[in-house]
């Protein structure tokens, strides 16, 4: 049942006509909520459940058991790390079953026929439950907090398995905390005008950008990167960019809907995109780009590893610490997207990114601008720094954001002869289709640049929310008018659904 | 080093009221928008078959006296029959009702019986039709843009048969009254030539004269002489079968003009004289004359012209479409062949 199909219409529209009954009863109304939930995941393949509500199972006895401080035998270190150890090998062994059982197809069924062992079937017909990389992370990084004492395990096995199977993020997230999500769960809802307002336009936000920018964009990516021996030239470019736009408008589309439905509810999700586009550097364009998952690596992956390495050398500057935890952390994030060895390459290029900024910003700390320059006194000179640092930050974004659709070159090709064959039949000499694949990025991007732009100029992401009646209501009217019009009518999932 | 600001999101501040103006507001405009699109693609539209249908409908509708002919057919008759030819020669009246190939048969009986619910019978009745459109299945959603009260094929023989079907009925529906949704491709031509200021978006692409004729001027040789290569390739690729819809229909017509008394013409449309040569479409054209002769030969009142006028490339658009000097070539030729028709019953 995706975001897009009219079963999801009406699943959600008599969803909430009850939720909202509810509100005085919150127990009740969390039973509804975890009932549609469920529902809304078995319309998938109802096998999904019992893997979901299995892991839900586990995460709550192991959460409970971590934080049973009367127990001094179960509190005791070893044992709690013991404990942990269960839980996340359950949380990541069910991941890496279903997500790389492809991967390790291959040498399972020789090791199968070779012992005689009937189990093809199993190898063969098993298929990864939909959003599970999604909901095993959420549900490690809640025995992780829980093991930290960040926060208390959940009492009531109701609240922990919304937290797991809460449906708007189930499949893409954001990839919630507990000490966010959890508390939501537990205390009764309080639904504002301003949530709900937000909700529909985080919603209409979402089919616009998913229906009218990415799967047309996705249109020109898909026939310049499938038929990429018939494309030369610029066209390679328009191509990239074309999946840059698409990947960005598509992601950020789930998370605006899953946000947006999430508001109608009640329930506030965190911010998974801050115009990623716009970022200077690669460190910045982590904090803009799926912050959800960025920032679990950070926390569970980054940190701890820097951490580790540090008490390990004991200096700070030493450059194990310095290569280690970016480049892990990136290669992690690269077999989270899959095995292809383009997703290693991409998170491998990522971690290096980071490294090299790192250096470069220890070699050069304040920047563009050399900082004498100030004393030099003067309006003129002042105005001038100024421009200089303005368009200093723009060359960096440029800069950054070209570093940026390289890497979704890396992410999006087949093969390495793909790869090399774009990257070399690549020029500044217009073809016959240059126009045509032009003139239709243009017009599918520009009214997403136009709302970013003003985003970042404002300083806000609901600024369209925020316009005086007239203009908004215009605004509301024309973007569903150009999903009815322009929106691509053969329903495709989310590109990140897969992942 | 400047770093822009990483944007927050911070909800607005709102009442209540704000939701139902955000959610009624844009509502209420789309469905105006909606309404708008309706008008505009009736009259402007870049859809030539949605504008014929909507146009011949309307001249049917908007009729206040008899006529003696009444002309039906698809496109290349809509192009090809001058009802003003009709009139000089015959001193007769005439109306063009022709539209698309695509609604068949089905189109012309129904044209037929609202004319008999409005005048009664015609005395006579010409259905002139491309050799390629009698084997074609209609397509029943085109019937959406038939600028008829919801449901008016209830009112017609094979009505109920054509929308017995709930998703036939709900592609009509989207067709008729959410062109929006439906007329997707014509609206995304119009904005795009109104953003590039190519044309006057308020400006018909066609015209039609008050008899229903449709005037083209511009001959495409090459257009007609490379159209005659597909035909040629379908000719040679296919025999000849009479879709069910369109046979059913020709049997209905059949009933009424032996009912009324009416004197139905079958007539073969213009064809390019290179295409009309060709060994191919000549075996497929025989199925044609055999199947139509078949339906004139148990009445007494219909009647099949077996002639072909054949045209050369500079007075056509297509290989059957013909520009207004050619049409009225035709349409002389037409009225003299009914004439020696009429002379020797």
């Amino acid at each position: 049942m995706s975001f897009q199909s009219l079963e999801f219409l009406y699943f959600f529209l008599g969803f909430i006509a009850v939720y909202l009954a509810l509100l005085k009863w919150r127990r009740i109304q969390n039973l509804w909520l975890l009932a549609a939930s469920y529902f809304f995941y078995a319309f998938w393949d109802w096998h999904f459940l019992v893997v979901i509500v299995g892991m839900t199972g586990v995460n709550y006895l192991v959460g409970r058991a971590l934080d049973w401080n009367e127990n001094e035998r179960l509190s005791a270190s070893s044992i709690r790390r013991a404990l942990l150890g269960i839980g996340l090998f359950s949380n990541f062994g069910t991941l890496i079953f279903f997500k790389y059982l492809d991967f390790f197809k291959g040498g399972l069924l020789r090791l199968f026929e070779a012992t005689g062992l009937p189990v093809d079937a199993i190898l063969v017909n098993v298929i990864a439950p939909i959003g599970i990389s999604f909901y095993a992370l959420q549900a490690s990084s809640y025995l992780l907090d829980v093991f930290n004492r960040r926060i208390q395990a959940a009492r009531n096995l109701l609240d922990l398995a919304l937290f797991i199977a809460f449906f708007p993020q189930l499949l893409s997230g954001p990839i919630e905390r507990a000490g966010r999500l959890l508390p939501q769960f537990q205390k009764p809802r309080r639904i504002t005008a301003g949530m709900f307002s937000a909700g529909i336009y985080l919603v209409l936000s979402g089919f616009f950008k998913k229906m009218v920018v990415a799967d047309n964009l996705a249109k020109i990516a898909n026939l310049v990167f499938n038929n990429y021996q018939d494309y030369a030239g610029p066209d390679i470019a328009i191509g990239v960019l074309a999946f840059t736009g698409q990947l960005f408008a598509d992601f950020s589309a789930y998370s605006d809907i899953a946000r947006g439905l999430a508001y109608l509810l009640g329930i506030e999700l965190m911010v998974n995109f801050r115009l990623p586009y716009f970022a200077a550097s690669p460190g910045e364009f982590w904090q803009r780009w799926h912050i959800s998952l960025s920032e679990w690596l950070r926390d569970y992956i980054f940190y701890p590893l820097r951490k580790a390495l540090l008490r390990w050398k004991g200096q700070p500057d030493n450059w194990l610490a310095l290569l280690l935890p970016p480049l892990g952390t990136m290669l992690v994030s690269g077999l989270w997207h899959g095995t292809g060895w383009n997703f290693l390459v991409w998170g491998l290029y990522h971690g290096i990114l980071l490294v090299l900024y790192q250096v470069w910003i220890k070699e050069k700390p304040v920047g563009l601008v050399d900082p004498s320059e100030s004393n030099r006194g003067g309006a003129i000179n002042i105005n001038w720094i100024h421009a200089r640092r303005i368009l200093g930050t723009g060359i960096r974004i440029l800069a950054m954001f070209f570093l940026v659709c390289f890497g979704w070159l890396i992410f999006r090709v087949q093969t390495w002869d793909q790869f090399w064959s774009m990257l070399t039949s690549f020029s500044l000499i217009p073809t016959p289709n240059s126009a045509a694949l032009w003139a239709d990025l243009v017009l599918f991007s520009l009214p997403l640049v136009g709302v970013q732009l003003l985003q970042q100029w404002r300083g806000d992401l609901l600024i369209l929310a925020r316009l005086p009646a007239l203009p908004r209501v215009l605004l509301y009217a024309a973007a569903l008018a150009l999903i009815v019009v322009l929106g691509v009518r053969e329903t495709s999932e989310f590109i990140y659904v897969q992942f | 080093m400047l770093r822009l600001k990483i944007p927050q999101e911070t909800l607005p501040e709102a009442g209540w009221w704000r939701v139902p103006v955000d959610l009624l507001g844009s509502l209420v405009l789309l469905v105006c928008l909606n309404f708008f699109t309706i008008w505009y693609l009736g009259n402007f539209t870049t859809n030539f078959g949605y504008w014929t249908i909507y146009q011949k409908w309307d001249l049917l509708a908007n009729m206040d006296e008899s006529v003696d002919w009444l002309i039906l057919g698809d496109s290349s008759c809509n192009q090809g029959v001058m009802p003003s030819v009709f009139y000089n020669d015959l001193g007769e009246r005439a109306v063009n009702l022709c539209t698309i190939g695509n609604l068949g048969v089905v189109n012309e009986l129904w044209m037929l019986e609202e004319y008999i619910d409005r005048f009664g019978p015609p005395g006579n009745v010409v259905i002139v039709h491309v050799y390629d459109v009698w084997h074609r299945d209609i397509d029943p959603v085109l019937f959406g843009q038939v600028p008829r009260p919801w449901g008016f094929w209830h009112q017609h023989s094979l009505g109920q048969y054509i929308f017995g079907e709930q998703t036939v009925r709900d592609q009509a529906f989207l067709e008729r009254f959410i062109p929006l949704y439906s007329q997707t491709r014509a609206i995304t031509t119009n904005l795009q030539m109104a953003a590039m200021l190519q044309d006057n978006p308020f400006k018909a692409n066609w015209h039609i004269q008050p008899d229903g004729f449709l005037v083209a001027t511009e001959p495409h040789p090459e257009v007609v002489v490379n159209g005659a290569r597909d035909h040629i390739q379908f000719t040679s690729e296919n025999g000849f079968q009479i879709s069910k819809l369109n046979d059913l229909a020709m049997q209905e017509i059949v009933e009424l003009a032996d009912s009324y008394r009416i004197n139905v013409y079958l007539v073969n449309s213009p064809v390019y004289e290179g295409l009309y040569a060709d060994p191919t479409y000549q075996d497929y054209l025989y199925g044609v004359q055999a199947k139509l002769a078949g339906f004139a030969i148990y009445s007494q009142f219909v009647y099949h012209i077996e002639a072909v006028h054949t045209f050369p490339a500079d007075l056509m658009q297509n290989p059957d479409h013909l520009i207004q000097p050619g049409a009225e070539i035709y349409t002389h030729w037409l009225v003299e062949q009914i004439r020696l028709l009429r002379e020797s019953n």
